[in-house]
């Protein structure tokens, strides 16, 4: 029976050649390649980033304060770092090392400052700390430092000489360290490290993007790589403009690897990888 | 190679392998233009014969499809053989003789992995080291395989005696 099956079985590999079909894909093959690999795609999907953040970097000006009932002051939002003449913080957490005060003793020292401090003429020290004090829903602008403080809005300079002046200045300067950003390398090397055993292990050949696809992901790469220079070195950004960046690169690299490999297990592990490094950009970026 | 000795060379192989392997001329001519475009396209570095290498990405694209149907049907920008519904259309070769007809239609029953197995060893007879080029398995899990194909397309033959041929006359 099984000698029967076999010749039963070779003879299925008569089935006869199409001419038709076989001329119309050599066809479509020659003409695809005349035309050029259509780029509209990769096009579409920058342009869109774009137009994100473009959308993300327009609404926070509008962003209303915070509003509680019985007191003048409804919050207190600083920015580490400041600089003279320009002014960092924004009167929203959602911004990148913009941090809400929660400290009483500021609080109560800008519900009437004149009783620490004395309208003089002077200027900010080394050290200054962006601050924005929403009172009454409306916003007030102070850079504070060692020596004294700025009144941004009225440009008017108070010296700072009380020992509460000094108690402020410290708990407004101080900073909480969050050096996250360093999982992020240790986090990738770990998911290639796995991978690259699993696929040792399951004797699976990992896929190489092409030079086409490795170009576009260097282009989103660096232009995430600004994003995060500007927010670690310039001023703050806003988080949620920065999530869509991470994610969209994440979807990115993973649309193109995707595309390129040929093997199921390897599409799990890349999405797997994919997932965990985004995973742990949107956190670092969470806790920024 | 030039591209077009190759396609001359196997574009009846492979179209043959993808049609039986979905049972849709429309996919199989899809994914058959798909493949010889990844050629076209492709760096052929010798790693492997160009016979294997071509089978190899014919063999991909439609495992890629049975996947993409059934875990990311929301996948954005799906070319159009991804989106399109296989459709079970029988060749007239293979109508035009019952016993091709049983035949295949018993290889349809059986799982992707016996089926693309018997058809590299049964129908296109190639060898057991070539089969494992294609595969990535080793040697002993293709004579394994290729053993339970056999005993899996018997046993579903078998059913003729029983009904088979009745059954799939009837759903005809």
């Amino acid at each position: 029976m099984n000698l029967d099956l076999n010749n039963r079985l070779k003879k299925l590999n008569k089935l006869p050649e199409d001419l038709d079909i076989k001329s119309r894909i050599y066809e479509r093959i020659q003409h695809r390649e005349k035309k050029g690999l259509p780029l509209w795609k990769e096009s579409v999907l920058l342009l869109t980033i774009a137009m994100i953040a473009l959308f993300f970097i327009m609404t926070p000006q509008n962003s209303s304060p915070p509003q509680t009932v019985g007191q003048s002051i409804q919050a207190i939002y600083k920015h580490f770092g400041g600089k003279e003449g320009k002014f960092f913080a924004r009167s929203s957490s959602l911004y990148t090392s913009t941090e809400k005060v929660e400290d009483t003793i500021v609080y109560n020292f800008f519900e009437d400052l004149t009783q620490y401090v004395e309208e003089a003429d002077g200027k900010l020290g080394n050290y200054i700390t962006d601050v924005i004090v929403v009172r009454d829903r409306e916003e007030e602008h102070y850079q504070i430092s060692d020596t004294g403080m700025l009144n941004v809005d009225s440009g008017q300079f108070f010296a700072g000489n009380s020992v509460t002046y000094d108690i402020v200045f410290q708990r407004l300067y101080t900073v909480t360290t969050k050096p996250w950003i360093f999982i992020l390398p240790l986090i990738v090397i770990a998911v290639n490290i796995f991978s690259t055993n699993y696929y040792k292990r399951h004797n699976l050949q990992g896929s190489t993007p092409s030079k086409h696809v490795w170009w576009l992901l260097v282009l989103v790469l660096s232009m995430l790589s600004s994003v995060f220079a500007w927010a670690t070195w310039v001023g703050p950004l806003y988080k949620p403009l920065m999530i869509t960046f991470a994610l969209l690169y994440g979807l990115i690299f993973w649309y193109f690897i995707i595309r390129g490999i040929r093997t199921y297990s390897i599409y799990k592990v890349e999405t797997i990888k994919i997932s965990i490094i985004s995973a742990t950009l949107f956190l670092i970026i969470i806790l920024y | 190679m030039e591209f077009d000795e190759l396609y001359e060379q196997y574009f009846q192989r492979i179209y043959q392998f993808i049609y039986y392997m979905v049972s849709d001329p429309n996919l199989a001519e899809d994914l058959t233009q798909e493949t010889f475009i990844r050629v076209y396209k492709g760096h052929f570095r010798n790693e492997a014969a160009i016979g294997t290498y071509i089978r190899r990405i014919a063999r991909n694209l439609v495992y890629d499809t049975y996947r993409k149907k059934a875990l990311i049907k929301w996948l954005p920008f799906q070319k159009e053989h991804e989106k399109r519904e296989t459709q079970y259309v029988p060749h007239n070769w293979i109508m035009q003789s019952e016993d091709r007809r049983l035949l295949y239609e018993a290889i349809q029953i059986l799982k992707p992995e016996y089926r693309e197995v018997l058809i590299y060893r049964k129908i296109e007879e190639l060898s057991l080291a070539e089969t494992s080029e294609i595969l990535g398995w080793s040697t002993v899990k293709i004579a394994n395989t290729q053993r339970n194909a056999m005993k899996a397309l018997e046993k579903v033959l078998g059913g003729d005696e029983f009904g088979f041929k009745q059954s799939t006359e009837e759903t005809q």
